[in-house]
C-alpha cells in the first residue's frame, strides 16, 4: 500500500454498495481506517469483510442517517471506534421514485429526499466538526448530481436535495475553512445499482449513453469516482474547497438528455 | 512511497512562479519534467517554435503523459474604448500558443492511453473585471479551448481541465506591498484564510488533475484557490497599477 491516507480515519455514509463502496475502497487502499455505513447489515458486513481482505482496517456501523439522532450517533461512534475522524464522505441518499411534479405525492418524496440527503449531510458534518477542529484539519466531500444541475424531469425531490447539498457545501466551505476543513461536492456518473436499475432491460439505452459521453464509456466506481474523491481528501486537495466537481468524463458539457419517465423506481 | 506521478512525463509551458511550483511538485511526485520558458519561443513563429520545443522535450523524456499550459500573459490595462487590436492579438495569441502546444502534445498523449492536459486560467474567465478587456477575452477563450479538447479528445482517454490558482507569487507580494490593507482584507475572506503555496497548494491541485484521480474528470474548471471563488471578489490589477502609477510618477 502506498498509504496516502495512512493514519487517517474516514466515514463514508451509504457505502454498502455502488459508488459509496467504490469510494470507501479507494480510501481503505491508501491506508485510511474506514467506517462503512448503511441501513442493510448484510451488505455492510459483506463490504467490510471485502475491505479487511485487502488488509484494511474497516468497521461497519448500521444507521439510517435520515434520522437526526441516528446520524449524530453514527459520527460519534465512528470517531470513538478509531479515536479520530479526519474525512467524512456524505454519500447516503434515498432516491424517491420518479413522478410528475403535479402529483401531490411529490411533497412526500421531497421530505424523503431532503432528510436522507441534505439534512443527513448537515447533521453528520456538524457532528464531525469537533473532531476535525481538534485535528486541525478535515475533509468533507458531499455528493450532488448532474440531474439537479439540469433539473431532469420527474425528479423534483432528488434534484432539489442535490442542489441544496451544493448550497450546504459552499456555506460550510466559507464557515469552516478557518479550521483548515475543506468542503467539496462531487457530481459523479458511474455504474451503481441505482444506475443499473434505471437501465434495466434496456442495455441499448445504456450503450447509447456511454457512446455519447466524450470519453465513450461509463464511470467506474473505484478507478474513476473513488480515485477522484481520494484526490480531494488527500494532500492534493489541501487548497481545494467550495468546489463542485463533475466526475463524468465531460458529459455535463453536452447537456443532459431528458430520459426520465414517471414511475421508475431506483430501490 | 511511490509518488502519484511515478513513471509519467510532463511538459510545462510557462516558467513563472506557478509553472515552477507545479514543476517542483511534479518532480517530487516522481514525474520527469520539461519546462518550456518564454525565451524558448520565437515571436516570428510561435506555433513552430512551440512544436519544436515540445518535440525536443518528448525526445529527452522518452514519452509524454501530461501537458501543462501556463501561458496567459499579464493583463494590458486600459478602458475598453482605449484597448487596441494589438493588445487583443497578444492576449488571444497566448491562447493560440497553448493550442499549438496541445496539438504538438496530442499524438504523444494519445499514445500514452491516459493523457492529461491542464490549462492554467484565471477567474476573469468565469466573471470579468474592469479595464482588462483582452485578458477577460483570453481567459474565456481558454475555457472554450479546454472544453473543446475535452469533447474532441476524451475518446482517446485524454482529459483536459482548467486550473484556476490563487498563489503567493512575487507579483502578488508586489501588490501586497502597495496595498496591504485591502489585500489583508482579501486574504481574510479566503475560506482557508491563507494564500496558496505554489508547490504545496497549487502544485497539489495540479497533481490531482495530472494523476489517476482525474481519469474521468474532463472539461472541468478546478479552483486551487482556497475556496476564494465561493467567497470574495477577484483582485483588479488595473486598480493596483493606477495606484502604482500615482506613487511612482514617471
Amino acid at each position: 500500500m502506498s498509504g496516502r491516507l495512512q493514519g487517517r480515519v474516514a466515514l463514508v455514509t451509504g457505502s454498502t454498495q455502488g459508488l459509496g463502496e467504490g469510494i470507501a475502497t479507494c480510501l481503505a487502499r491508501e491506508g485510511a481506517r474506514v467506517v462503512i455505513n448503511g441501513r442493510s447489515a448484510d451488505k455492510g458486513i459483506r463490504v467490510t469483510a471485502a475491505l479487511r481482505d485487502l488488509g484494511a482496517d474497516a468497521h461497519f456501523i448500521p444507521a439510517d442517517v435520515s434520522d437526526r439522532t441516528s446520524a449524530q450517533r453514527l459520527v460519534v461512534e465512528a470517531a470513538a471506534h478509531f479515536g479520530a475522524l479526519d474525512i467524512l464522505v456524505n454519500n447516503a441518499q434515498t432516491v424517491p421514485p420518479l413522478v410528475e411534479t403535479a402529483d401531490p405525492i411529490s411533497d412526500e418524496y421531497l421530505d424523503m429526499a431532503l432528510h436522507s440527503g441534505l439534512h443527513a449531510s448537515l447533521w453528520t458534518s456538524r457532528a464531525a466538526l469537533p473532531y476535525m477542529r481538534q485535528a486541525g484539519r478535515g475533509r468533507i466531500v458531499n455528493v450532488a448530481s448532474i440531474n439537479g444541475v439540469y433539473g431532469s424531469r420527474y425528479g423534483l425531490a432528488y434534484n432539489c436535495a442535490k442542489e441544496a447539498i451544493r448550497g450546504l457545501t459552499r456555506t460550510l466551505a466559507n464557515e469552516w475553512g478557518r479550521y483548515q476543513i475543506t468542503v467539496n461536492v462531487v457530481m459523479p456518473s458511474g455504474m451503481s445499482p441505482a444506475y443499473e436499475a434505471f437501465y434495466q432491460g434496456d442495455p441499448k439505452k445504456a450503450d447509447a449513453v456511454a457512446r455519447q459521453n466524450p470519453m465513450r464509456r461509463h464511470g467506474r466506481p473505484v478507478e474513476d469516482i473513488g480515485l477522484a474523491v481520494l484526490g480531494l481528501v488527500s494532500d492534493t486537495g489541501a487548497y481545494i474547497t467550495g468546489q463542485s466537481l463533475f466526475i463524468d468524463g465531460g458529459a455535463h458539457l453536452l447537456g443532459l438528455p431528458q430520459l426520465h419517465a414517471p414511475g421508475v423506481r431506483f430501490q | 512511497m511511490t509518488g502519484a506521478l511515478s513513471g509519467r512525463a510532463a511538459v510545462i509551458l510557462g516558467a513563472d512562479a506557478i509553472g515552477a511550483g507545479i514543476a517542483r511538485r511534479f518532480l517530487r511526485e516522481g514525474a520527469r519534467v520539461a519546462v518550456i520558458a518564454a525565451e524558448d519561443i520565437h515571436t516570428d513563429d510561435v506555433p513552430g517554435s512551440i512544436h519544436r520545443a515540445v518535440e525536443a522535450a518528448v525526445e529527452r523524456l522518452g514519452a509524454l503523459h501530461i501537458l501543462v499550459n501556463n501561458a496567459l500573459p499579464p493583463p494590458a490595462i486600459a478602458a475598453l474604448e482605449d484597448q487596441g487590436s494589438a493588445a487583443f492579438a497578444t492576449a488571444l495569441g497566448a491562447v493560440t500558443a497553448m493550442h499549438a502546444a496541445m496539438r504538438a502534445a496530442f499524438p504523444h498523449l494519445r499514445a500514452s492511453g491516459a493523457g492529461r492536459i491542464i490549462n492554467v486560467g484565471h477567474r476573469y474567465g468565469e466573471g470579468a473585471n474592469e479595464a482588462i478587456g483582452p485578458y477577460n477575452a483570453a481567459a474565456w477563450a481558454l475555457i472554450g479551448l479546454t472544453r473543446t479538447a475535452a469533447v474532441d479528445w476524451g475518446r482517446y482517454q485524454i482529459v483536459t481541465n482548467l486550473l484556476m490558482p490563487l498563489a503567493d507569487t512575487p507579483e502578488y507580494r508586489g501588490y501586497h506591498a502597495r496595498k496591504p490593507a485591502i489585500l489583508d482584507l482579501m486574504e481574510s475572506q479566503i475560506p482557508l484564510g491563507r494564500m496558496g503555496d505554489p508547490v504545496e497548494d497549487v502544485g497539489g491541485a495540479a497533481v490531482f488533475l495530472a494523476s489517476d484521480a482525474a481519469a474521468f474528470v474532463n472539461g472541468e474548471v478546478i479552483h486551487g484557490d482556497g475556496g476564494q471563488h465561493t467567497a470574495g471578489p477577484v483582485l483588479n490589477p488595473g486598480k493596483f497599477a493606477q495606484t502604482a502609477a500615482r506613487q511612482e510618477p514617471p
